[in-house]
């Protein structure tokens, strides 16, 4: 037996008025400026047409933001007592989506509900942050630091990663190690042990490269040169680096990019999209979308340090690691620092989920930050 | 147990804040990137991608336009009216295709390969259906455009022959470059490389033959430029820049196109070459060989079928016999072995040889053309008769060397260079060259057969031309020239060493032949306004004459098969006082030189000598 509010202090349910003025509008406003940032390179992706991506885009932004303000007005221990059971249903429509790729219905990734496809993946990389805070949070320092107390997270996150690998998606695999490997990190899992698992990953590393599909093998020797096959797979990369350093510091101008206009740029509207504000607004426009993107990452960072409960810090850091992974890997793979792995640009990118997934994620942050004075016991 | 949940809390605060700072410095090596490639390379990639989206054109200019010394066009460019089809701009290709065959029949073959070049190319690329459209054919394709889509009528040029196969051999023709000759051209390293771009142009046509090769760097121009901007695919978005290039230099040839009309006309269906000399500046009225063949269909292209009958045709249409062409001179040797004499002393003007109609040398038999013999003969009355054996005696008293040395005083055994490909040498024989080639020493029974210009000698057109040319000129040496001469007194004037007297005797020969009863052409006299011609016949064989033959009577030409018949020569000039023009007939296998060249040369100098007169009368008067 147990009760919620056992050792608090403050275990008082906020008004709907409360949760509104503890809302964080500067923040807010950083999200809705980088999403319109995108509505405008996708229109520009169109040649100047709203169609087919920019309107699409604006209106999935104020879904997703009403899905957004819906998340963060739930009080934050909702998302504490369902995390196994998210993470759990999750995992489930991940086998199911896994299955029906082997039952002859093709590689897919997504469930069909007809009025939006879900990607199971996508959903597993909050439902494994909140899972892994539940966990953590319950735990205490002793059993974080011994073996046996984090085998159980560890398992949490390998299956759900050998699934995803399944699919077969590297780019979501890595995310969610990453984002879960800095969750294991801030806990206080000894560094001896990453040593050891990094070692160990160094070591199975040409057993690895067997597993990996002949495409992803492609695109691990295209990053390392990729003018090997230039008008193969070292293509998009090597265009993508032409249309980011032809723009120089202030770019050719909105609408203006011949790389992206003239089609030599691949996937302008999705994964590429960076590169093709990099190419019409240079410099100054790469660095203001990057400048912006580390304003909304440190103000997540403060509200963690602003949250009192465990749990909580522990779900924004894991979240923002999240987010942080998006920009970072995706700048990188388009900037050819990192292999090519098809990782959208969350909020500028077109791409329903990603959107959905991003905004329900902050969502979740704000929540936790307008409920950072609730103390939260263990569950 | 003691309660560590407070270290637990400091540990994550700690680690927190390690992991915010690795996402600054993971975005500050982003901006560093952003700085390296933006900055810091931006020249080259901006480079690169303008390289990506530009494409460069080169366009053909206007290829220079040939006149004739008159100022008439002989090579001119035409507008080429093509057919073209767009794949992506009609549902259906075989379809359009069918509709256009209605209008205009496609052959298999044609239809092969524009469904062949659709398939290469991108679907935007316009594809050739049919060129050389006439103005009919365009509107009757533009009238029917409803059932045509994805056809339109694009224009370029061709070149054109305004008198065809009437100058084929003077000014040859453009076509596009082999893969030999692109690949010969890349591999030399002399400054006769040729480095315009043009040559990368797969429509570009160069000149093969003739004045169009000849003049070809003139005749070009330079290449203009057209810069595209072009799409990922290839697509032209835009014209970026245009430079149209600076079309090529009109030529005004020394060519009389109404000599060349005529000599055509005068050779009818027989194979061989008359040329047209001005004996003061070297110019070439008239350039002519036969049979001919049509330019016009060679730039048009011909079926390899066509291109066969012309290369296996046994008249050899495709020859430039005017400087290709190697003949025996014959009896238009004459002069040269009759100038020799004179000029080495052997004889006088009025040294005799008897002639009984042949000769001995040892036991050996020289026979003279007419079996009864000319009696007393002496230089002038033995050109005027064609006497070989005066000129065996000539033969036997200079010797080879001496016969050899004043031919190539006369431009005889070399090329005139005058730039056309296939120019031939002729030969001019002597004793050192025998014995260099044969191993075997001159044997003096040759002295006789090339005094009479038989045997090894071999002679070209143009030279026999050039020869007389400078022969009546009072010895001045010639360069034979394709270009009109603007500026006569610009003419260098270089004596060749002989005595004018001497020149003087042989033109009285020359007189002779034609104006004197019993001379070899005497048959081809003219008198135009009192000015008259003179010239020699040559009548050479192609095959010996064997004892059995000369025994049993000689066949008559016009009953062996052709190829057997003798060569007929015949080189002239006119006016006799005060020499202008010389002419060179030859009637390859035309049985002989009196009775085929002699008339043909005739009519062309007089021709020649008319146009003169028509062309120095007043406008006014023209008409």
């Amino acid at each position: 037996m147990y009760t919620y509010y056992d050792s608090g202090i403050k275990n008082q349910k906020l008004t709907i008025r409360e949760k509104i003025n503890n809302l964080s509008f500067s923040y807010i406003f950083l999200i809705c400026l980088v999403a319109f940032i995108g509505t405008g390179m996708l229109y520009s992706a169109a040649n100047g047409e709203w169609r087919p991506w920019a309107l699409n885009h604006l209106i999935r932004f104020f879904v997703s933001f009403g899905l957004m303000l819906f998340i963060a007005l739930v009080d934050v221990r909702y998302f504490l007592r369902y995390a196994y059971v998210f993470f759990f249903i999750t995992f489930v429509l991940l086998i199911i989506v896994d299955v029906a790729g082997y039952t002859g219905m093709g590689a897919q990734r997504w469930i069909d509900l007809k009025f939006i496809k879900v990607q199971p993946s996508e959903l597993m990389k909050i439902a494994l942050i909140l899972a892994l805070a539940k966990y953590f949070h319950n735990s205490s320092l002793q059993s974080i630091e011994s073996l046996q107390g984090i085998m159980m997270p560890i398992a949490m996150t390998i299956l759900p990663v050998i699934l995803i690998l399944l699919q077969p998606d590297l780019g979501t695999s890595i995310m969610i190690l990453v984002s879960a490997g800095v969750i294991f990190f801030i806990v206080g899992v000894q560094l001896w042990k990453f040593a050891i698992v990094f070692l160990g990953v160094l070591a199975s590393l040409p057993i690895a490269w067997k597993f990996l599909h002949e495409y992803q093998q492609e695109r691990v020797l295209t990053f390392l040169n990729p003018e090997r096959d230039p008008l193969g797979a070292g293509y998009h990369i090597i265009q993508s680096k032409i249309a980011l350093g032809s723009g120089g510091i202030f770019g050719k101008g909105f609408l203006q990019g011949t790389q992206s206009h003239l089609n030599f740029l691949p996937e302008k509207h999705t994964d590429f999209i960076f590169t093709m504000l990099s190419e019409e607004f240079g410099m100054i426009g790469a660095v203001t979308v990057i400048i912006l993107n580390i304003i909304i990452l440190a103000y997540g960072y403060s509200f963690a340090f602003k949250t009192t409960g465990y749990f909580g810090k522990l779900v924004i850091i894991g979240l923002n690691t999240n987010y942080f992974v998006y920009v970072a890997m995706n700048t990188a793979m388009v900037l050819d620092l990192i292999p090519v792995v098809g990782i959208p640009l969350p909020l500028i990118s077109y791409g329903g989920t990603v959107m959905l997934s991003v905004m329900a994620s902050f969502g979740i942050i704000m929540s936790v930050y307008i409920n950072r004075h609730v103390n939260i016991g263990k569950d | 147990m003691i309660n560590r949940d407070n270290d637990k809390g400091k540990i994550l605060i700690k680690r927190t804040l390690v992991v915010a700072l690795f996402n600054l410095f993971a975005m500050l090596i982003i901006i560093l990137r952003l700085y390296y490639l933006q900055i810091y390379n931006a020249d080259r990639y901006k480079m690169l991608a303008d390289k990506n989206r530009i494409s460069t054109r080169i366009l053909i200019p206007h290829r220079g336009i040939i006149y004739d010394r008159n100022g008439i066009e002989i090579a001119t460019n035409q507008q080429n009216f093509m057919a073209m089809i767009v794949g992506e701009q009609t549902t259906n290709v075989d379809k359009t295709l069918q509709a256009f065959n209605k209008i205009m029949p496609l052959n298999e073959s044609e239809i092969e390969r524009i469904k062949k070049d659709l398939k290469r190319n991108r679907s935007f690329v316009p594809i050739r259906i049919k060129d050389n459209l006439s103005w009919e054919e365009v509107s009757r394709i533009q009238l029917n455009s409803a059932d045509l889509p994805g056809i339109f009528i694009d224009e370029g040029l061709n070149r054109y022959y305004p008198y065809a196969e009437k100058t084929a051999h003077l000014l040859g023709y453009v076509g596009y470059l082999t893969e030999a000759e692109i690949k010969r051209n890349k591999e030399r390293t002399d400054n006769q490389k040729d480095e315009d771009p043009l040559l990368e142009v797969p429509e570009f046509k160069i000149g093969k033959e003739g004045i169009e090769r000849l003049y070809e760097k003139k005749l070009r121009g330079n290449g203009g430029n057209l810069k595209l901007e072009v799409n990922a695919y290839g697509r032209i978005m835009q014209e970026i820049e245009r430079f149209d290039g600076i079309p090529g230099e009109n030529i005004s040839l020394s060519i009389d196109v109404r000599l060349q009309e005529k000599a055509f006309e005068l050779f009818g269906e027989e194979a061989g070459s008359a040329i047209v000399m001005n004996v003061e500046s070297g110019e070439i009225l008239a350039f002519t060989s036969f049979p001919t063949y049509d330019t016009n269909m060679i730039v048009k292209g011909i079926s390899s079928k066509e291109w066969n009958e012309l290369r296996n045709n046994e008249k050899k249409p495709l020859i430039n016999k005017a400087i290709a062409g190697q003949y025996s001179p014959g009896s238009t040797f004459k002069m040269i072995v009759a100038l020799a004499a004179l000029e080495n002393n052997v004889i006088r003007k009025d040294s005799s040889v008897f002639c009984s109609g042949r000769t001995f040398l040892g036991s050996h038999a020289f026979h003279c053309w007419k079996k009864e013999g000319h009696g007393h003969t002496n230089v002038v009355s033995a050109l005027q008769h064609s006497c070989d054996i005066f000129f065996y005696e000539m033969g036997q008293r200079l010797g080879i060397d001496k016969i050899s040395e004043m031919s190539k005083r006369f431009s005889l055994g070399s090329r005139l260079n005058l730039g056309f490909s296939g120019e031939a040498e002729g030969l001019i024989p002597n004793r050192e060259w025998k014995l260099k080639r044969f191993k075997e020493p001159w044997q003096q029974g040759e002295n006789l057969i090339s005094a009479i210009g038989q045997g090894y000698i071999l002679t070209t057109p143009i030279q026999l031309v050039t020869m007389l040319s400078q022969m009546t000129n009072g010895g001045y040496k010639l360069t034979p020239t394709f270009i009109k001469n603007t500026d006569s007194d610009s003419i260098k004037k270089e004596k060749i060493n002989i005595s004018e007297k001497n020149l003087e005797i042989i033109k009285e020969g020359m007189f002779d032949v034609i104006n004197k009863p019993g001379g070899t052409a005497f048959m081809s006299q003219f008198n135009y306004n009192g000015k008259r011609m003179g010239g020699k016949t040559g009548t050479t064989q192609v095959r010996r004459i064997t004892m059995k033959e000369r025994q049993s009577g000689i066949i008559k030409q016009e009953d062996l098969p052709w190829k057997y018949r003798n060569h007929a020569l015949f080189i002239g000039y006119a006016p006799h006082d005060t020499p202008k023009y010389a002419v060179v007939v030859i009637v390859e296998h035309g049985g002989s030189g009196s009775a085929k060249a002699a008339p043909i040369a005739s009519k062309l100098l007089k021709e020649t000598l008319r146009l003169e007169d028509l062309d120095k009368q007043p406008i006014e008067n023209k008409e």
